[in-house]
């Protein structure tokens, strides 16, 4: 029952995640209509439920070589603090990211606990918020420029090429569905792996490790999300805020879909590396941030440098700079609290 | 293996197609009878002119129901609400085309206008370059379901043939209002009158093929 208590923090975090990032998925789609909610909600739980327990370990593991948390109050506290920051950082109208949230959450841990904080795994994870993005914006605009041709030059019947569009939109909703799960479900679990010690259970057909379950209960939290919030969200993201054509759409969703799959694809990351090529870290990245990314990549590619809106790229630094360090203060006093007052084991 | 959700909307998108393009052919049938029908009237074939009139009615006919299919289709089977709309606008432009021709041949034949010899070739050229700016209007709307960066080079077509159709319509109402041989105003105003009549085929052509040309571009991505 503790257990359930102090995972309620990680829950909320995954209803966050669940409510505002399936919307980068899918808000084209179901904002202009082209997508039915429902189909887009079913896609979107049941993938990123998928790519949470199948493939979610990766980005998980990366997030621990930052700092192991091994007591359950302090993976509440720094779940509780990121999902708090992203809150308030939304409310605020600055860009915010989940993963530098937690990010900013486990170096505060480290500061209070004594921890050294590794560098390089804090460089490695920093030097992703950047070319996360830059990645993102170079996938989308080659993809760009290849559909662009493609359609342009295409015979195929205006209405024929209506039904794939729609199509497109939702097999790349799917993988950005399935990414976005094994991805990020280390913002939501990540903390709580080191935590529990969860026996493997048998599924029918399939056994499931602990950590796995965890995952499994992390995408039903950010299912809940998805089902219970992401349709407003998905109105505004279609209607009002990056509005872009169906077609812009499937190449945004995805390039943001190739980044994050390549930040947490174990099997992807083991082939580069016996192939003696570098290999991307394991680790959550900012969807939204390459998201953005993405955009200003079409944006170049129309338009040229002229199309970057600078005071948006302005925000989005501030987001990065800001978002890791109110998450870290946070955590900071709230361990404390938690210790001192409420008198839990932090270590 | 193709699912039978899947078939059902591909069938749908391969109906509306076909509803689609005999709506197309529909309109391109009226324009080559409205040709044929204002020869027929020049050279005073009476009884093969009413056949034109009859056949141009049933296609109008025919022409409202497709439209209204059409219409029905694209809402309940398309997807991208741009493209949608888009499409939906310029099947309603055409159909202004099947109610003029249709409107202008029965005028005809109702007000039985008299054309002299004189200015009868200029008027069939007239009528010709009006049913050619229908035509080049016609593979333009088709280039925009299939090959969109054909649409451009049509439109031109149809913004030349209309030109031509302005230059002959102010050269034969400055020489109706000069010539001798129409001596009663009436006729020079009647005359008139269905010059214009006939050269605003082309302009509305040519209004449709504005509209297409934006369609066009904003298809291109």
């Amino acid at each position: 029952m503790f257990s359930l208590i102090f995972l309620s923090s990680g829950l909320f975090m995954g209803w966050s995640l669940g409510a505002n990032d399936a919307a980068n998925i899918f808000g084209t789609a179901v904002g202009t209509k082209m997508v039915r909610f429902r189909t887009a909600a079913i896609i979107s739980c049941l993938f990123i439920t998928l790519g949470a327990v199948i493939a979610g370990s990766g980005a998980s593991h990366g997030l621990g070589a930052l700092g192991v948390i091994d007591q359950l109050p302090g993976a509440f506290v720094l779940s509780l603090c990121a999902a708090v920051t992203v809150m308030w950082m939304t409310k605020s109208g600055l860009p915010v990211s989940t993963s530098q949230a937690i990010v900013g959450a486990i170096v505060g841990w480290n500061f209070f606990t004594g921890r050294a904080t590794d560098m390089r795994v804090l460089t490695r994870i920093i030097g992703t918020w950047i070319y996360g993005p830059i990645l993102a914006g170079i996938f989308a605009a080659l993809l760009f420029i290849v559909v662009r041709k493609l359609v342009n030059t295409s015979t195929v019947h205006l209405l024929l090429l209506d039904r794939y569009t729609r199509n497109g939109l939702l097999l790349a909703g799917a993988f950005g569905a399935f990414s976005l799960g094994a991805n990020n479900i280390a913002n939501v679990m990540g903390v709580f792996i080191g935590t529990m010690d969860l026996p493997a259970r048998e599924f029918f057909m399939f056994s499931l490790s602990g950590e796995q379950q965890l995952f499994l209960l992390g995408g039903i939290a950010i299912s809940v999300g998805v089902v219970t919030y992401s349709k407003r969200v998905m109105m505004t993201v279609g209607n009002n805020l990056f509005k872009l054509s169906p077609v812009s759409a499937f190449v945004v969703v995805l390039a943001t879909s190739m980044v994050l799959f390549l930040f947490s694809s174990t099997t992807l990351s083991e082939f580069l590396l016996s192939r003696g090529l570098p290999a991307l870290p394991l680790i959550p990245v900012s969807q939204s941030q390459a998201c953005v990314g993405a955009v200003l990549g079409i944006g170049m590619v129309k338009g040229g440098w002229r199309t970057i809106n600078f005071p948006l790229l302005g925000r989005i630094a501030l987001g990065w700079i800001a978002t890791p360090i109110v998450s870290a203060l946070l955590a900071y006093i709230l361990l404390f609290f938690m210790q001192n007052v409420f008198l839990q084991p932090i270590v | 293996m193709k699912g039978k959700g899947m078939q059902v909307f591909t069938n749908k998108s391969k109906e509306l197609m076909g509803d689609i393009e005999r709506y197309l052919e529909g309109i391109t049938a009226a324009s080559l009878h409205f040709g044929e029908a204002m020869k027929d009237y020049i050279h005073g074939r009476q009884g093969a002119f009413d056949e034109r009139i009859q056949k141009v009615t049933e296609i109008e006919r025919k022409g409202d129901d497709d439209l209204k299919d059409i219409k029905y289709k694209l809402y309940a089977f398309m997807l991208i609400p741009d493209t949608r709309g888009d499409v939906y606008m310029l099947m309603d432009d055409l159909d202004d085309i099947l109610d003029y021709i249709k409107r202008l041949l029965l005028e005809l034949s109702m007000e039985n206008p008299e054309f002299p010899k004189c200015i009868r070739e200029n008027l069939l050229l007239m009528a010709e370059y009006s049913t050619k700016a229908v035509e080049s209007l016609m593979l333009a709307v088709r280039s925009l379901f299939n090959h969109t960066k054909a649409v451009e080079e049509h439109v031109y077509r149809v913004e030349f043939y209309e030109k031509e159709v302005d230059g002959l319509e102010e050269q034969l109402i400055r020489f109706v209002f000069q010539s001798a041989d129409i001596p009663l105003l009436a006729n020079r105003m009647q005359i008139r009158d269905f010059c214009g009549r006939i050269a605003s085929l082309s302009d509305i052509s040519e209004d449709i093929s504005k509209n297409l040309l934006v369609y066009a571009v904003k298809r291109m991505v």
